[in-house]
């Protein structure tokens, strides 16, 4: 097998900041923050930085103009965000254009008009906005045509939900910490979307992360445990919130990124410890085992059943409990699945949510309704 | 081909026209909204893929029935709604 393309390339810092409801300070507060904690957790200084990506969901700031903070250092600047950003800061990195890169993002204050939901949730285009329809009832479709076609039940999605709400009842960072939910407690919910029961969606909240990656010479000479990259790819497949979520068009998204980065890795689902799968609403993650090839087409809602996605099951997902519970802060949300990839596999999360020996973590951004569906491999071993 | 695109998305060319459907088709997905994106929609209403008989799909609502009396494969017919002086839209409502 050829070299992989990731062989030189080492994740060695990982930030979270403090998610909350209403952040304690503004946006640029929180993405200075989120500089800072992420280059700090690698064991270096911003000044070490010379490849930036930085993006802000309300101020609008971005990579250019961030470049200035660093006194103009960084010579290379990253355009794209979550997984897309770590896998560009990645070539850059093999490519020599930067050795030291800082991907930081922050949302505050953007979401301010309770009455209505959250404005990433309701994009105003043509063909969508008229019939009332929202992040929520887009994913919701693609659901019930799943449910149609294979009998999902309900009691699958609710214990998706339920799951993912019970780690991040157990993540002292989470937005949810101490909020146990049973799959019971998810179906007794208010309905949002027919079958998306309030339980069943994603929190809305602030906050910043960030994520730092280095050349692997240059991670051996700091004192931390570098994450490895195995694969990594990305699948679009056109214009979200407009086109029809038509199941059997958009229903395997990401089956070609997965297989794409499985491919790289030289690795199946099989090997995958834990997944960091992206999980706006339960059905999704339903709809990833099957798009992702961990089960067979129409069997995810099975699959879900009996203890195996949970904590100390056979598959773990989202473990530091994700959109639905820890955090679903702007674009800060998207890198925050390779986050909880990375800080899973170097132990970072409590012990009770620690999966014993994991070696490769899975993470995912987007999903059906979205029509977008990226993957990243990420192990404790040099690919 | 939908929504519309300036090229053909099969084949990238421009041999693109305007076809009139027959307005008829089956529930392909739906779901009944109860918390609506802003206050103005009345809940709950619902939102439905509608697969046309020419085999194209689009985003609508359903009216003239109950939410919970929807299924998938029902057929409906697009139902033109007077919204106000300047918009009307494309809904369904079931036939029969
Ligand atoms: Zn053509």
């Amino acid at each position: 097998m050829s070299r992989s393309p990731f062989h030189d390339v080492a994740i060695v810092g990982a930030y979270n900041t403090v998610q909350a409801k209403t952040a304690d300070q503004p946006e640029m507060g929180l993405l200075l923050d989120s500089m800072r904690g992420a280059v700090a957790s690698a064991g270096l200084s911003l000044g070490d930085v010379d490849g930036l990506n930085v993006t802000s969901s309300v101020q609008r700031y971005n990579s250019r103009e961030a470049v200035a903070l660093l006194g103009g250092n960084p010579s290379w600047t990253g355009v794209d965000i979550g997984i897309p950003a770590v896998i560009e800061a990645a070539f850059a990195i093999s490519a020599g254009l930067a050795d030291v890169v800082l991907i930081a993002t922050a949302q505050a204050s953007e979401y301010t008009d309770r009455v209505k939901t959250a404005p990433w949730t309701r994009p105003s285009n043509e063909f969508v906005e008229c019939w009332g329809l929202y992040t929520a009832a887009e994913f919701a479709l693609i659901a019930r045509r799943h449910m149609h076609l294979y009998g999902t039940k309900p009691e699958s999605l609710a214990e998706v939900a339920s799951a993912i709400r019970s780690n991040g009842a157990r993540n002292p960072a989470a937005l949810h910490y101490g909020r146990e939910v049973s799959p019971g407690d998810v179906l007794n919910s208010r309905m949002v979307a027919d079958p998306f029961h309030l339980l069943d969606c994603a929190v809305t909240c602030e906050g910043g992360a960030g994520l730092v990656m280095t050349s692997i010479e240059r991670a051996r000479d700091l004192d931390v445990e570098p994450v490895y990259i195995h694969g990594g790819a990305i699948e679009r497949q056109g214009m979200a919130y407009m086109t029809p979520p038509v199941w059997d068009r958009y229903g395997h998204s990401g089956r070609t990124a997965a297989r794409k980065a499985f491919g790289q890795a030289g690795l199946t689902p099989a090997d995958v410890d834990v997944a960091e799968f992206y999980d706006p609403f339960s059905f999704e993650i339903i709809r990833q085992l099957e798009a992702f090839e961990f089960c067979a087409e129409g069997e995810g809602g099975d699959f879900v059943m009996d203890g195996r996605i949970r904590i100390d099951g056979e598959l773990p997902i989202v473990t530091n409990g994700g959109l639905m519970s820890f955090s679903h802060a702007g674009l800060a949300q998207l890198l925050q699945k390779p986050i909880a990839a990375v800080q899973q596999l170097r132990g970072e999360l409590p012990e009770v949510l620690t999966v014993p020996g994991a070696k490769l973590a899975l993470a995912s951004n987007g999903g059906a309704g979205a029509l977008f569906c990226d993957v990243l491999l990420v192990g404790t071993e040099q690919p | 081909m939908f929504i519309p695109q300036p090229i053909c998305t099969g084949c990238q060319g421009d041999h693109l026209e305007w076809v009139e459907s027959s307005g008829r088709g089956r529930v392909y997905s739906f779901t009944t909204v109860h918390r609506p994106p802003r206050p103005e929609f009345d809940v709950p209403y619902v939102v439905a893929i509608v697969e046309l008989d020419e085999g194209w799909h689009m985003l609508t609502n359903l009216i003239g029935c109950e939410p919970n009396s929807v299924q998938v494969d029902m057929p409906v017919e697009v139902s033109f709604e007077r919204m106000s002086e300047e918009i009307t839209l494309p809904m369904f409502r079931p036939v029969g």
